[in-house]
Formats: structure tokens, sequence, C-alpha cells
């Protein structure tokens, strides 16, 4: 009896598994046809003519050492200034972000700073964005975290996909700038390809559920005001809002070509902070949206299931485990796994060990993200991802417990732990071949 | 075969076997040649006059490749 | 050159499927399962990709004889601890099918990822949406 229990229980999460490694297959061949073809699968007719008025939110908490160069790039931006609006959001800071920010806001009058202090504030991003939004003027709202560092004409970018009345969102690619900094940063990067390079793009040209990312997009200001802005009480407060646009019958976009660098986390102890966080948030919206997604009539049936998989995702590392012990299980106790659909189902669990979370990219579809970039010796680091995937499963199984026994203590209230910026980008900054006026140390 | 030589051969054809896969990953992480990062276009602009084949293909050319951006004429 | 480089293509595919063969015949049916899995990874996300035909047919070949080569090695190491009785038959089953995919995975997800080093690097254009 226990046996066939076990038995039912693994098929069941290999074919779980299995579900994952196929759709992102049928990502990565998308993504490849579509490189082959792109003047037909480009979707985005650029319209300069389209300029709204803009508000770039920016929560700073403790962002002395990046802000600076975030608003110095502002200062160049090529959008109109008198269409522009940034409001930074200086969130209980403890350092010089206050004064950074300050001599910025003296110079340039469209930018703005607010300041929350130790009682309002330091309650997190969302709470800080909302403080921003309500004060925020301009049509199309865009976030960008303090460590980022955009393309002159992103704003131009992101703000075209609005031509589309269904679009409630825009989301662009986001490129790791430390990235030669040591291993976490390089496998931090390979992460980013596999997931902005092929994942979002796929999503997007296949009509399925693109993913907003908490920074490098925005949303019709209209639409985020409906749907009372970003919630409080989430973690994972960007997922919460993709799906909220989603049931709410609008759409993200997602742009490859407005690309932003980020600040990636460059220490294990950072990384497992910042995942720890990303995984009980996107747990939280699993059990949030799941039940809403499966019944709501404004998403199609594919729509649905690649929700549902999305929603899931950092499950995974939980569920390749409990495969692996489970299929342990019913070899040792004699299970005959042999012959060639069983050897086959087997090996689906070491496969899925080579995938990066986050979207639970497979090694095969970062490969082909690094190849469309025509990165080379780079693809030699994808064997490391099993390393990256074993460190999440102790991160997303904690996660999944610190969630439920949330849920069964009626309390709600989750710590929010911020990812320290160490400013370890600006050197790069100041070599790359970019217009950089302003040398950072 | 002996039950020791059994354990050591079967773990030392392990190791090496993975030792072997992980090696270009080591080596590359030590003597790095590709570590980035992807350059990003600035504007519409720098990218249209640069020739664009392979540009992250010689991350080397960085500096080179800003010395000639600074020679040619601004196009925006 | 044509024919020669044709030859070569052929003389290429026919060394894989000699090894999926060659798997089957003289290793056993989890092995073959590798190959196979190992094949369709090649064919549908190397194969189509920017690169000398020959080159990719090469590296196809040399990672199924790699694949072969291990898991007879493998095969008749348990083979010969079976027939020396170190452990029971059934226990060193149980060890070769636990073991078996994890150690083919290191090797078949490494040849791949080095692999892609062969090809061109893709003629990179900033898609820069048409004004």
């Amino acid at each position: 009896m226990i046996l066939e229990v076990l038995e039912a229980l693994f098929v069941v999460l290999i074919a779980v598994m299995l579900a994952y490694l196929v759709r992102h297959y049928i990502f990565t061949l998308t993504v490849l046809k579509a490189a082959d073809n792109p003047t037909k699968t480009r979707t985005m007719p650029f319209q300069t003519k389209y300029e709204p008025t803009v508000t770039i939110l920016i929560p700073a908490k403790n962002e002395e050492k990046v802000i600076g160069r975030l608003l110095q790039r502002i200062t160049e931006l090529t959008y109109p200034k008198n269409k522009l609006q940034v409001i930074v959001i200086n969130d209980a800071s403890s350092d010089q972000t206050g004064k950074v920010v300050c001599d910025f806001y003296t110079k340039h009058s469209n930018i703005n700073m607010i300041y929350r202090d130790k009682t309002s504030g330091g309650k997190g991003k969302a709470a800080a964005m909302n403080d921003g939004f309500s004060r925020a003027n301009g049509e199309i709202i865009l976030c960008f975290d303090a460590d980022y560092y955009p393309q002159r004409d992103i704003v131009e970018r992101l703000v075209n996909a609005f031509t589309d009345p269904k679009v409630g969102a825009v989301q662009g690619r986001v490129v790791v700038l430390n990235e030669p900094q040591n291993a976490v940063t390089r496998l931090v990067a390979l992460e980013r390809v596999g997931g902005y390079r092929v994942d979002q793009e796929a999503r997007d040209n296949l009509g399925l559920i693109t993913q907003f990312g908490g920074t490098v997009g925005g949303f019709r200001s209209s639409i985020l005001k409906s749907l009372n802005g970003w919630d409080e009480t989430s973690l994972a407060e960007d997922t919460d809002l993709t799906f909220r646009i989603y049931l709410a019958g609008y759409k993200v976009k997602y742009n490859v070509d407005a690309q932003c660098y980020e600040e990636a986390v460059d220490n294990w102890g950072a990384y497992w902070r910042q995942r720890y966080r990303w995984a009980k948030g996107h747990m939280q919206c699993f059990f949030k949206h799941s039940w809403k997604v499966l019944n709501t009539d404004k998403l199609n049936a594919k729509q649905k299931v690649d929700g549902l998989l999305l929603l899931n995702v950092y499950f995974m590392p939980i569920i390749v485990f409990v495969s692996f012990i489970v299929g342990l299980a019913l070899i040792t106790s004699g299970t005959n796994l042999g012959g060639f659909f069983g050897s086959a189902l087997w090996f689906i669990v070491p496969v899925s060990l080579y995938s990066f979370v986050g979207n639970f990219a497979p090694f095969f579809e970062v490969g082909i993200g690094l190849y469309l970039d025509g990165r080379k010796r780079t693809q030699w680091l994808i064997p490391l991802s099993i390393f990256t995937f074993l460190y999440n499963v102790p991160i997303c199984t904690l996660a999944f417990l610190d969630v439920v026994f949330s849920k069964i203590r009626g309390k709600d209230i989750h710590v929010w732990a911020k990812t320290t910026h160490s400013g370890n980008g600006n050197h790069i900054v100041n070599n790359l071949p970019l217009r950089a006026d302003t040398i950072w140390d | 075969m002996g039950l020791e030589t059994f354990v050591i051969t079967i773990f030392g054809t392990a190791f090496v076997t993975i030792s072997l896969m992980f090696l270009p990953a080591v080596i590359e992480l030590a003597h790095p040649k590709d570590a980035g990062p992807r350059l990003i276009s600035d504007s519409m602009g720098v990218v249209d006059i640069l020739p664009v084949v392979n540009i992250e293909g010689s991350i080397h050319s960085d500096v080179r490749l800003g010395l000639v951006l600074k020679m040619l004429p601004n196009m925006e | 050159m044509g024919v020669l480089r044709r030859l070569v293509i052929i003389v290429l595919i026919e060394l894989t499927a000699l090894c999926i063969t060659a798997a089957y015949r003289w290793v056993d049916l989890q092995s073959t399962a590798v190959l196979i899995i190992f094949n369709l990874l090649f064919a549908s996300l190397f194969l189509k990709l920017n690169g000398d035909l020959p080159i990719k047919l090469t590296l196809l070949a040399a990672g199924n004889a790699t694949g072969v080569i291990w898991n007879y090695c493998f095969h008749q190491l348990m083979f010969t601890a079976a027939d020396a009785q170190i452990f029971s038959s059934t226990s060193l089953n149980t060890f070769y099918t636990i073991a078996y995919p994890f150690l083919n995975s290191f090797w078949v997800i490494a040849f791949w990822a080095v692999s892609l080093t062969a090809l061109h690097p893709r003629k990179r254009f900033e898609r820069n949406l048409a004004i």
C-alpha cells in the first residue's frame, strides 16, 4: 500500500518537473525562432510621438554608495525633462543617502525626495512605493531600484508599450553590472540571462504571463490607482502586482531592448537573504492568487497553466528534493525503475538539478540565452548551476515552512530583509563605453 | 577484485570524472576571458555607428571601443 | 571538397548511430536512454545554431563516444564487482540504478555547455525598433 502511494507520488512529482522542462524547452525554441526572424516578431513599432508624463519612483534605504550614480544617469536621460518627474523615497536611511539626493534635488527641479522617518518608514519597499505613488503626477509610473543604471533612452523604450491600451504594465531587461566580481555574481548573471533573455521574451511572444520584476518597468498610473497600489503585506510585491494586473484584464509587456544594469548580490549570505525573501513572497502569491487564476475569465487556458507554473516556481527545489527521496525509497525497496521509460523518468531528477532558481530555467535555456548574447566562455560555468540549485533547496524549504506556520498562527507579518549594495559596479560603469560624465568611487 | 579496490576504483573514477566535468568552469572562474558585464547599448545612435557583429566576443576591447566612440561624430 | 565534406558528415552521423547501437547491444537500456536524450538535446539545441556542420557533428559523435565509453566502464565495474561477490547483485543493481543518471548528467550537461563554445557567435544586432 505504501509502495503504491510512493509510486503515485513519484509519478506526480516527475510529471510536474517534466512540465517545467517542456515549458522551458518551448520557450527556448520560441526565442531561437524569434531571433532568426526579428522583424517578424518585433511587436512594438517605435512611435516617437508618444510622450506622456512619466514619474520615476526610486525607493532608497541606505543606498549612499549607489544612489548618486543612478540620479546622475537620470539627469542624462533623453526623455523631455518637463515631462519627467523623479521621486526618491528616502526610507528611514541612516547613512548619507539623504545628503546625496539633496545635492541633486537642489540642482534639478524635476528630482524630488520624500523622507520617511523611523516611525513611518522602514516597513518595506511596497510601503515606500505607495508613499511615492501618492505624490506622483505622471500618467506612467516607472520604477528603478537605487542600484540600477539604465540606458539613456530607457524611458522612451519602456513607455512605448503603453500605446497599446491593453497594456497595464511594462518590464525591461536586467543585466548584471558587477558580473566580473566573483563566482556569486557570475552565477547570478547566468540566472538573469536565462530569465530575461529567454524566459520573459518567450512568455511575451507566446502571449503568456509576463512578469513585472519590481524594477526597470512601470505601470499606467490609472490602473495602479484602481488596484490600490502595492500590497504592503507582500514580500514579492512585484509578482503580486503582476497577477493583479492580469486578473484585472490587462497585460504586462516585455521589451528585451529596454535594458538596465543592476548590482547583483556578491556573497552567499546576501544571496540567501534575498532569495529567502523572494521565495517567501512568491509562495505568499501562490496562496493568494492560484485559485483566482484558475477561476478567472480574464485569462485563457494557456495563460492559466503558465500562471500556475509561474506561481509554483519556488516550490520546485522542494519538489525536486522530495522526488529524489521518494525515488530513492522506491529503488531501494526493489521497485523496478528499470526499462526505457523508467530510466528516462529517473533521469529527469538529476537534469532538474541543473536549473537556475528564480524562474526554474534549465541549463539549456541559459546556454541558449548566452549564445544569443554572443557569450562564449561563460557557457563553461553552466555546470556550476547544480550548486546554486542545491543551495536553494534549504532556502525554499525554510521559506515554505515560514509561510505555512505564519498562516497557521494567523500572523501575516513578514520582515523585509533589505539587500545591501556596496557600489562595486561603479568602477565598471566608469570604464564602459557609455557616456559617463561623473566618475564614481 | 577486493572490496577496497572496488571502493577506491568507484570513488576514484567518480572523482576524476566529476573533476573533469567541472574543470572548464574552474578554469573560467580562475582565468576569466568572458567575465562581462554584457554591454548594453547606450542609445540607438551609438549602436547604429558600431559594427555590431560580436561586440561581446572581444570584451577586452572595451577601452579601445570607448576611445573609438569618442572620436566619432555625435549622431544624436 | 564538397564530396569530402559530405563523406565526413556521413561518417560522423554513422559513428553517432554506431554509438547508440553499441550502447544498446553491449551496455544496457539505461545507457541507451541517456544517449538518446543527449542526442535529442544536441539535435534540437545545438545542430541548428550558427557553426560549421562537420564541427558540430564531430562534437556530437565525440559526445556519444564519451557516453558509450563511460557507461561501458561503469557497467563493467558493476559486473566485475558482482562476479567477485563484493556486494550482492541486488545491492549493486540498486546502487547502479540510483547513481548512473546523476553521473551521466555531469558529462551530458558539461559537454553540451562546452560545445557551445565551438559555435560561431551569433551576429548581434540591437533590434533598435525601427523609427
